[in-house]
């Protein structure tokens, strides 16, 4: 938009006013043309897949989800955007991202059924037992946090948070160090030669795209087992990989980003390339490193808590317990999820100070 | 402070430390918890080897006395030149001992023990674990690997079913954040609006990022949209939960990035009249628009691996598919196969929205239009090659 | 000492850096290399401890072929050959002493460099490099909190940790003020002198060239178009070296530049072909003047 504006903007004041003023550039028919098919084109694919139709997902399986609703309406809102695009004489490219975001919005908040939930908010807020609910979050049980043991056991619930916290620290400390050596092999100004860096960047996009629960799962069943002790150590591994993949990336990038001057002058000095690595890299990134370590504390607080949902050690095992038995009340659940907020802005708190002092 | 006081105190403090650590293994808060009782055994065996390591080394310090004293008084009367004719040794400065920040490293140590000893891994369990992982690794490649029959594309379609559903939760949650986030990212720049609107945005503001998406999705949107699949309203809870969550983090960023923009236009735009809303729309967004939108995509990339620990809670998604009690990991035996297919299209989906969202970034802040703006402070020079420096003619 | 025998340089996107070098630098000589920016000369110096592969001809240094593909050989040939630059490129987070121990790095097994523990024998050649150039004192402070001319004598010691047979100096003084570059200068021959260390320095400042240089090597388009003892480098020469006559006007401006330190950064490969392209469009302006 500010890119049409501004190109208007540059007319030389002519002699005869109004004469020589360049037109404001309308952007070409054709491409439009072209964004009108690509929209009916969308139409036609949410028109073959929709409503409970499911589509034949190459040979693998069917899907639903490909489909919004009322593609029609769909097709519309895509043409009127276009239209606008039009007027306001936007480029093709820019009108093609305004295509791209209306599409996927509309199969998304269809597809999650945007305006049916919101239309039920209302009828929720007065009956039902939303309202108790909410009112129940903001009248927390502060004697269930300190004073109950868990169901079922002997363990006090302080002690679950005592064990997250455990959990964190020993994962942050054990997974910020294993990916600072990932980092230094995964990037190209540090590593053994591209081939590695490429390999442990693959392997390292793969560690990252598997969430966090999913890695707790998994480990709970490679160890055999969420009981106390065992779901203990599948958090920590779960969190251990969590970080790796986090400190990896961002850390390889700062090295990525470093001055080649030391590295150059290392290099001429005839210092083999862990040598290098140590003298010239490390001290460059060790601040990112730190506040990177950091960001990933406070990460792992907020990850332990709902790791625990997933049935391993912690405050979130407890959290999905009085979750799963929300009808007997919800001031339990709303005395954890304060205590939650509390804890994680201590520890943001604790860590920005830290921050402040180290760098 | 001198040295061999900072090390005394330290031992003095480790073996406080130890001796409270071994008193409160018998502290009532011990008996009723376990963990406790295991951070503090940890706490008092790390703190007293690190009492044990320091006394070796005071008594190495207390043994090599006097050298350092002659040292000393060498290296002084090196500096002060005082009737004394220093060689060359005297000139050396001497090693300055980083007392502090070795002792940060020692209480991490310490730390680390007791965390890992109040934790309770059962570490043994990590013997059995390669062949476990051999093993189903195995049963989970083949499952990706076979030809799909009748059961094999049930789980495809419901792990494809599921996916789809984050990544819409996610984009919902990415949209709400961007919409929201843009007009409280300017409210929060310290150069766009007076320190009245200022202060409460920012506390606002940290205020929202402190509270994990998880509290949003349980405490807030659950109870106000439901819960499970995307028919009953988990999914849109969901996506505002992870919406809310991105307003705190993308209107940070964005004010951050509002507050580095270049402050010429400003000033020009003001000093022909234009009010504070068009300073806003002509003079700020053109400059900030590229690194926003790379922000709000970035976010997005965020957003779906956490949509998949909310689904875990009952909001929609792929954490709904794996997660017990309902989930594949919630069965037993272990569907295998199950898992490999849910958790190959995991994977294959994100990396795909990371790298078209890491492409259209790329596109966005290095573009045509921006390239020509931007021009390396180098060309410059080199485009003038430096006559030499001084030249005596 | 080091001999180039018809060496040739050409860069990955087909730039010819050098073409056609023969010379020969004789041991403990100091030679200053002069030129415009892109004419060959960081090209020169670093294809002498193989920073930049040549791709043609033989490059000996004392007793070794330089073999750019070699990678043990070519880590054994600089930690015989040191390497100045012009922004110094110490590490700026860590001590002075870490820094000159870096110039150990070859005589050091990698396990000691990675603990960071370095033996006494290392650490004394280190003190002793930080003495000659006169910066002891400041062994345990941060390089980064350093001075320019500070830092340049860092990155001088570092060198003689090496103990090295031949220093190659890339613009070492471009980024100083002319009397700490001057001083600078000064040491670094001192230091040759006494040590009979072969010196290979590019230069922008001419006059400093006169001044400390036993031999001068003027460099046009990647080629050498003279190469004398100082005292045969007059002004008619230079002005050939730089294919045009100098006026009032670039002179001041020049000295103008000196003075504010202004150089052209450490070049790079691009920046060099940058440079060069700009250089070539330059010439074909004067052509038509």
């Amino acid at each position: 938009m500010s890119k049409a504006v501004t190109k208007r903007s540059d007319a030389a004041a002519p002699p005869a006013q109004g004469q020589n003023r360049p037109k404001p550039p309308t952007p070409k028919v054709p491409p439009y043309l072209g964004l009108v098919v690509l929209a009916v084109a969308i139409f036609g694919f949410f028109f073959w897949t929709w409503e409970g139709t499911a589509v034949l997902f190459f040979p693998l399986g069917d899907t639903v989800l490909w489909a919004p609703r009322d593609p029609l309406i769909g097709l519309i809102i895509m043409i009127l955007a276009l239209l606008i695009c039009w007027k306001l004489r936007v480029t093709p490219m820019g009108a093609f991202g305004g295509l791209a975001i209306i599409a996927i919005t509309y199969w998304a908040g269809s597809n999650i059924h945007f305006i049916d939930r919101i239309a039920e908010v209302p009828g929720r807020l007065t009956g039902g037992n939303t309202r108790q609910q909410l009112v129940g979050y903001f009248n927390p049980d502060w004697s269930y946090l300190f004073l109950h043991n868990v169901a079922g056991t002997s363990r006090p619930i302080w002690g679950e948070w005592l064990i997250t916290l455990c959990m964190a620290v020993v994962a942050t400390i054990i997974g910020c160090f294993i990916g600072l050596l990932l980092a230094m092999l995964a990037s190209p100004v540090s590593s053994f030669n591209k081939g590695t860096s490429q390999t442990i960047k693959a392997i390292n996009s793969v560690v990252r795209s598997i969430p966090d629960v999913a890695w707790a799962l998994l480990f709970a069943a490679f160890i055999g087992g969420t009981a106390y002790g065992l779901g203990a150590l599948a958090a920590v591994l779960a969190l251990i990989m969590f970080n790796i993949g986090i400190v990896a990336k961002l850390l390889s990038e700062s090295i990525d980003a470093i001055q080649p001057g030391p590295l150059e002058a290392a290099d001429a000095a005839g210092a083999n390339l862990i040598q290098r690595d140590r003298v010239a890299v490390l001290p460059a990134v060790m601040p990112s490193f730190i506040s990177y370590s950091l960001y990933v504390f406070e990460l792992n607080i907020r990850a332990s808590a709902a790791l625990g949902v997933v049935g391993v050690a912690g405050i979130g095992g407890e959290l999905s317990r009085q979750i799963g038995r929300m009808s007997q009340g919800y001031e339990n659940v709303g005395a954890i999820l304060w205590a939650l907020v509390f804890v994680v802005l201590l520890v943001d708190l604790l860590s920005l100070s830290i921050r402040r002092k180290l760098l | 402070m001198s040295h061999g006081y900072k090390v005394s105190a330290a031992i003095v403090g480790a073996v406080l430390l130890a001796a409270g650590g071994f008193l409160l293994t018998y502290a009532p808060a011990a008996e009723s918890s376990d963990v406790f009782s295991r951070m503090m055994w940890g706490l008092a065996i790390g703190a007293g080897a690190f009492a044990l390591a320091l006394t070796i080394y005071g008594l190495a310090y207390v043994g090599t006395r006097k050298q350092r004293t002659q040292a000393q008084q060498r290296s002084d009367a090196g500096h002060h030149q005082g009737g004394y004719t220093p060689d060359r040794l005297d000139m050396r400065p001497v090693k300055p001992v980083k007392f502090w920040y070795n002792m940060a490293l020692i209480m991490i140590g310490v730390l680390f023990i007791s965390s890992a000893a109040g934790t309770g891994m059962t570490l043994s369990a990590l013997l059995e674990m390669p062949a476990r992982i051999w093993d189903f690794g195995l049963q989970m490649v083949g499952g990706v690997a076979q030809v799909p029959d009748e059961q094999a594309r049930g789980n495809w379609s419901s792990a494809f079913d599921a996916m789809l559903e984050s990544v819409a939760i996610a984009w919902i949650g990415t949209i709400v954040g961007a919409i929201f986030s843009l007009p409280c990212g300017i409210l929060a720049a310290r150069n766009m609006t007076p320190l009245a609107t200022y202060i409460p945005m920012r506390f606002i503001l940290s205020v929202i990022r402190a509270v994990p998406e998880i509290v949003f999705a349980v405490a807030i949107f659950i109870p106000l949209l439901g819960v499970g699949p995307a028919d009953r309203g988990g999914a849109m809870a969901g996506a505002f939960a992870l919406g809310i969550s991105s307003i705190g983090t993308l209107s940070k960023l964005i004010s951050e990035s509002i507050e580095g923009v270049d402050r010429g236009p400003l000033e020009a735009s003001r000093a022909a009249g234009a009010s504070h809303i068009q300073v806003i729309r002509w003079a700020v967004l053109p400059q900030v628009l590229p690194e926003v939108i790379a922000i709000w995509l970035y976010r997005f990339e965020v957003n779906i691996r956490a949509s998949a620990i909310l689904g875990a809670l009952g909001a929609g998604g792929i954490g709904r598919l794996i997660s017990p009690p309902n989930g594949l990991f919630g069965q037993r035996p272990y569907d295998w196969e199950a898992i490999g297919i849910t958790l190959f299209v995991i994977i294959a989906i994100t990396m795909l929205v990371d790298q078209t969202s890491g492409f259209v970034r790329h596109r966005v802040i290095h573009g045509k239009t921006v390239k020509q703006k931007k021009q390396k402070p180098g060309d410059l020079a080199a485009q003038e090659p430096d006559p030499p420096k001084s030249v005596a003619v | 000492m080091i001999k180039f025998e018809n060496v040739d340089v050409v860069y990955p996107n087909g730039y010819k850096g050098l073409s056609d070098i023969s010379l020969e630098i004789n041991q403990g000589e100091f030679v200053a290399i002069i030129g415009l920016s892109g004419a060959g000369k960081s090209t020169l110096i670093r294809a002498v401890n193989g920073l930049v592969p040549y791709t043609n001809g033989t490059l000996t240094v004392g007793e070794t072929v330089v073999d750019p593909k070699n990678k043990s050989k070519l880590r054994k040939l600089r930690s015989k050959v040191g390497m100045i630059f012009q922004q110094f490129n110490n590490v700026g987070r860590i001590s002075v002493l870490n820094n000159v121990l870096i110039g150990r790095s070859a005589f050091t097994p990698t396990w000691r460099s990675l603990i960071g523990w370095y033996g006494s024998q290392d650490k004394e050649v280190a003190f002793q490099s930080l003495e000659r150039v006169g910066i002891v004192e400041k062994a345990y402070n941060r390089a980064a909190a350093l001075s320019g001319g500070q830092q340049q004598r860092v990155a001088i010691a570092r060198v003689l940790a090496q103990d090295p047979e031949v220093i190659l100096a890339d613009e070492p003084v471009a980024s100083l003020d002319p009397p700490t570059a001057r001083k600078v200068l000064g040491d670094l021959r001192t230091i040759q002198r006494d040590l009979g260390i072969t010196c290979v320095v590019n230069m922008h400042h001419l006059d400093l060239a006169r001044d400390y240089a036993d031999r001068i090597i003027g460099m046009r388009n990647g080629e050498v178009v003279f190469d004398g003892p100082t005292q045969d480098a007059t002004d008619s020469v230079i002005a050939d070296v730089y294919q045009r006559p100098l006026s009032a006007e670039e002179i001041s401006q020049a000295q103008g530049d000196g003075r504010l330190g202004a150089g052209v950064e450490n070049p790079t490969e691009s920046d060099l072909t940058e440079a060069v392209t700009a250089a070539s469009s330059d010439s074909d302006r004067k052509d038509t003047v």
